[in-house]
């Protein structure tokens, strides 16, 4: 499967902003032929061509093991690329990897260890460290406590928050010492929808505000509100780059049909297959499969299915596609089961 | 990297810490000086011939116990685990000098060490109605002998990489300054070989100071031993700070 080249990289199409002063120069994060070999020869990262613009959310996705992590960790300079060239705001962080540190904010997917210490109190340390003076450091410590609403739980140590309080404490961390490149890995896991939706709002404003924000996520569906680029990537290297809309021009004039069956065993499988033949269905988690359908005759697929279906059928549902979609057309398997 | 930048760090650094251990600070203190502690009362009782030459090996190998459970096991038991969590890759994106979280640990185990020390030499004092002398040169024994140790723990907390291993080898550690060095026993009575190794272990040092400082003794006896644990000390944090990797597990 060939790349889907970014519209607003290739010279050969130009758009307004590529014309308002050149891609290349004005990248927040440019990647040039990275590579990274862990030991064991296991490939993580190969071949991988990337640039960040300023002010744009641009999403990572991909399966587990895709490399998503592997590839922002040596953004960060906290691994060292086989291969490579990497710069962050002009830095070239693969031969001074500390350059950016002070302008880049780090979500990491883990924890960020602090235990006895209560929350305000790492947000409070964390803008000391990332060279704020004491009286912007308290500041924003207020700020970011309200924009993300988690005053109630300002004074509790971190070790004694819940998995989704710590993840929004860690959240809160990573925009202290408003940091021009924001790094984002997974940081929904844990929550619940209404702080996903808060964290998502967030990311939209601080983007509205003029930071750059490099995101990894499994939650395609919610954070395609927010995402203006993305890359998918599998088995180490980028399939798909560009606009959530180019990407998803990409499955043409197809329709997606979703169903969610009562059982979860094989029977079910068969009887989906069924319904929607010719047309290939994808099982993204038991129980839950997906369908693209030519539009043209999607009423005649929904009034076969849903007839083929029958009572077994616990939720049916008729959408455009989705990047979830793009991803299962490009890699041939389902995303994430929490996608 | 300007000074300002460098001591605003190493303020903070110290000051992140101090809170992730300040609620259970006093639990430590009590286990750093409960081991040793017990040690003066056990022999005591059992070792009612100790008398003599045995006296200062007792208390001064005791306190040196107090600091290994603190600089070794305490230590490698944090890093391993701050590793484990992820403090590390937190701590690594931020724009800091490693030389002054090293340096913060440092701080934060040399004030946690302190007072299993003092109970330690405190409750020898009374239990052996021993005559100590104190002299000011402690101090500076008790912060090279930390600071040499400290070494030893971080290495082990940031060199493996099995939990199993790690209680093992913090449990040894103990156990080999209390039976397999001239700490509590006087080299003479140990094997060659324990001898030998004794040469290349900062207990060894950290306890003839001990002795030194406590009864009574001139610091131009021991200040051989200051030396090899201020080396000890400078060679430990340097390995340990060019060895620290700023990087994911």
């Amino acid at each position: 499967m060939g790349v889907i080249h970014d519209a607003r990289l290739d010279p050969s199409r130009p758009t307004a902003f590529v014309a308002a002063g050149g891609a290349q120069a004005r990248a927040v994060v440019r990647v040039v032929g990275l590579r990274k070999v862990f030991k064991g020869d296991m490939v993580a990262n190969d071949n991988i061509d990337l640039e960040i613009l300023p002010g744009e959310v641009f999403g990572l996705l991909g399966p587990n093991g895709a490399g998503k992590t592997t590839l922002i960790m040596q953004v960060m300079g906290l691994l060292k690329p086989t291969a490579g060239a990497i710069s962050v705001l002009g830095h070239d962080v693969v031969a001074h990897p500390n350059a950016a540190k002070g302008l880049v904010g780090f979500m990491p997917q883990k924890q960020i260890g602090h235990r006895e210490m209560k929350v305000d109190q790492a947000l409070y340390i964390t803008g000391r460290l990332r060279g704020m003076s004491a009286a912007a450091a308290r500041a924003q410590t207020e700020e970011v406590i309200a924009r993300l609403d988690i005053g109630e739980f300002r004074r509790r140590p971190v070790e004694k928050l819940s998995g989704g309080m710590n993840r929004l404490a860690t959240f809160a961390v990573t925009l202290m010492g408003r940091p021009q490149l924001i790094v984002l890995d997974e940081p929904t896991n844990d929550l619940d929808p209404l702080r996903r939706r808060r964290v998502w709002d967030v990311v939209a404003e601080l983007n509205r505000e003029g930071a750059t924000v490099l995101l990894v996520t499994h939650n395609v569906l919610e954070a395609e509100r927010v995402i203006q680029r993305v890359a998918i990537m599998s088995a180490g290297r980028i399939k798909a780059l560009g606009s959530p809309g180019q990407l998803k021009a990409r499955l043409g004039d197809e329709i997606r049909m979703e169903f969610v069956m009562r059982h979860t065993d094989g029977a079910a499988d068969a009887t989906v297959r069924r319904a929607v033949a010719p047309v290939e269905p994808l099982r993204v988690r038991p129980g839950r499969y997906v369908a693209l359908v030519p539009r043209a005759e999607g009423g005649r697929y929904v009034d076969r299915a849903l007839a083929a279906l029958g009572e077994d059928v616990e939720d049916f549902r008729i959408a455009p596609p989705t990047l979830e979609d793009v991803y299962i057309q490009l890699d041939g398997h389902p995303l994430d089961d929490d996608a | 990297m300007t000074m300002r930048k460098w001591l605003t760090d190493y303020r903070y650094l110290t000051l992140a810490q101090y809170y992730n251990q300040l609620g259970w600070l006093p639990f430590m203190v009590v286990i750093s000086a409960l081991l040793p502690v017990g040690m003066l009362f056990g022999l005591r009782l059992i070792g009612g011939g100790i008398g003599g030459a045995g006296v200062p090996f007792v208390i001064t190998g005791s306190a040196v116990v107090s600091i290994v459970t603190m600089a070794v096991t305490s230590v490698a038991t944090d890093l391993f685990f701050e590793r484990r969590l992820g403090a590390f890759v937190y701590y690594a994106s931020l724009p800091i000098a490693r030389s002054a979280f090293i340096l913060a640990i440092v701080t934060i185990r040399l004030v946690n060490t302190l007072p299993g020390v003092v109970v330690t030499l405190v409750a020898g004092k009374f239990l052996y109605d021993a005559d100590l002398a104190f002299s000011p040169w402690l101090v500076v024994v008790i912060l090279l002998s930390i600071l040499s140790l400290i070494g030893l723990g971080a290495a082990i907390g940031l060199g493996v990489s099995n939990e199993q291993v790690l209680h093992m080898l913090a449990n040894l550690s103990i156990i080999f300054v209390m039976f397999g060095a001239p700490v509590m026993i006087p080299a003479d009575l140990l094997p060659g070989a324990l001898q030998v190794a004794g040469y290349f272990l900062p207990p060894t040092y950290a306890a003839n100071a001990f002795r030194g400082a406590v009864f009574g003794a001139s610091v131009t006896t021991y200040w051989v031993d200051l030396l090899v644990l201020a080396g000890f000390g400078v060679l430990s944090f340097i390995i340990v700070t060019t060895a620290l990797r700023w990087r994911a597990e």
